[in-house]
């Protein structure tokens, strides 16, 4: 985001799909940790990650960069 | 509930300020002006209003009464709508209920809003709202479409391809906020608002107001002038979800189409002219699908066939639409109203749709988590 009213810019939102054993799921709309020169793409895997700048302290990091997904 | 009215329900006059930045304009100073055109047009006396129905969202208590007692109306049923960017169509909607069922046999519908208040930038939304709290603004929301968009379907072309088209019908509209036309380069140049939206991407910040006169039957024959037939009028709110929705359909305007085409009696493939709510350009081309204007997935190609701009099949928003007319929240349902009555009646001047006979409207409401949108209205109007 480059404009907003409720938050410094820019940052990095997006609705992270939750899944479960059972398929149901869950939809979230979470912060993403901001990467250098972004390369957020859709239906990448995510992982839960620390990240002091959000509001709530957490964020959501690119899978691929942490090494988690090979 | 059914889109269908109980008894035959007419627009015999509209009228609208052009939109903009009315920096020293009152609400009441936006809405008086098109309040007493709109009558005027309709040959209604004030003193014949027998109820009125406001949308805003941003107006404060009373918006409408405080409005009325300018002119001189009073002592009537005055009702207050918020529903977001539905604010005016809902009005609407609820007017011409009233009116079908015969409570009131004229009825005044205003959308009026001024968002310069504000100074600038995004909407404010609901700071209580979860997804506010994360950030969340409604360009960021048409951002995320918009990305799931180029991922699955087409290109950054496309989505400036519908400012381009919105710009070129805007200046045709004397009544709108952005009057000149934009190149493809131009829209893809400007500056970012929600990566991949840039800032030609996004409809205009600005104020605006709008006004509609509703008869029954019996009116309409005693008046004897322009009239147009509201055939249905649809109001959903949005159903919970909890978990992963499909971002290219909204499911919300998807069913509200159905059930006002079901109740109107007539399909996408006959309208000659929409009103459509594209307040970011990848809306537009969402919307073409969900109103059933085209297959899913065949979006990109109606456009750049030229289907949906003057000489082509469908008209959609000769006005220049949100992106280039301008978008009041709450005022915009009720000016495409006043779009269509004047494109069925052969009065929209340099952007007239050559022998347009049926339109439909449409207008949703609000960000909210967990909800597709908070409202959406659909209607569908036929020449009287």
């Amino acid at each position: 985001m480059h404009v907003s009213s409720s938050r410094p810019t820019p940052y990095d939102i997006g609705y992270v799909d939750l899944s479960d054993p059972e398929g149901v799921g869950v939809r979230v709309l979470a912060p993403l940790l901001a990467h250098p020169g972004g390369g957020w793409q859709v239906d990448q895997p995510v992982e839960l990650a620390q990240d002091p700048d959000s509001p709530a302290g957490w964020a959501f990091a690119d899978s691929r960069r942490t090494g988690t997904v090979r | 509930m059914s889109g269908q009215l109980e008894a035959p329900t007419y627009v015999v006059g509209a009228a609208m300020i052009p939109m903009g930045r009315h920096r020293d304009c009152s609400y009441a100073g936006l809405a008086v002006g098109p309040v007493l055109d709109a009558l005027r047009c309709a040959g209604i006396d004030r003193r014949e209003v027998q109820a009125a129905w406001f949308g805003h969202s941003f107006g404060g208590m009373l918006t409408g009464q405080r409005i009325l007692k300018e002119i001189g109306i009073g002592g009537i049923p005055v009702v207050n709508v918020d529903n977001a960017c539905s604010g005016g169509a809902t009005a609407l909607h609820q007017a011409a209920r009233a009116v079908a069922a015969g409570e009131h046999e004229v009825a005044l519908v205003v959308g009026v809003e001024k968002l310069t208040q504000f100074g600038g930038g995004t909407l404010p939304l609901v700071a209580e709202d979860p997804e506010v709290q994360q950030g969340m603004v409604m360009p960021a929301l048409y951002a995320m479409r918009a990305r799931r968009y180029l991922h699955d379907r087409g290109s950054l072309a496309d989505l400036a391809a519908v400012s381009v088209k919105a710009r070129r019908h805007g200046a045709r509209n004397p009544l709108a906020q952005l009057r000149s036309e934009v190149t493809a380069e131009q829209v893809l140049g400007s500056r970012r608002i929600a990566d991949p939206l840039t800032l030609f991407m996004c409809c205009p910040t600005g104020d605006g107001a709008a006004a509609v006169v509703l008869v029954s039957e019996a009116v309409r024959r005693r008046l004897d002038g322009p009239a147009v037939e509201l055939l249905a009028s649809v109001l959903h709110s949005g159903t919970l979800e909890l978990g992963a929705r499909d971002m290219l359909r909204p499911e919300i305007t998807v069913d509200s189409a159905r059930e006002a085409y079901e109740a109107a009696g007539l399909g996408p493939e006959e309208l000659d002219v929409v009103e459509l709510h594209d307040a970011f350009s990848i809306a537009e081309l969402v919307y073409y699908e969900a109103l059933g204007l085209c297959p899913a997935g065949e979006a990109a190609s109606l456009l750049h066939r030229g289907e949906t701009t003057f000489g082509g099949r469908v008209v959609v928003n000769p006005s220049g639409g949100l992106l280039a007319k301008g978008h009041p929240v709450g005022a915009s349902g009720a000016a495409q109203v006043a779009e269509v009555f004047w494109q069925l009646t052969g009065r929209a001047g340099d952007r007239q749709v050559e022998g347009a006979r049926t339109a439909l409207t449409h207008v949703t409401g609000g960000g909210i988590a967990g909800l597709d949108h908070g409202a959406c209205t659909v209607h569908v109007f036929r020449s009287a």
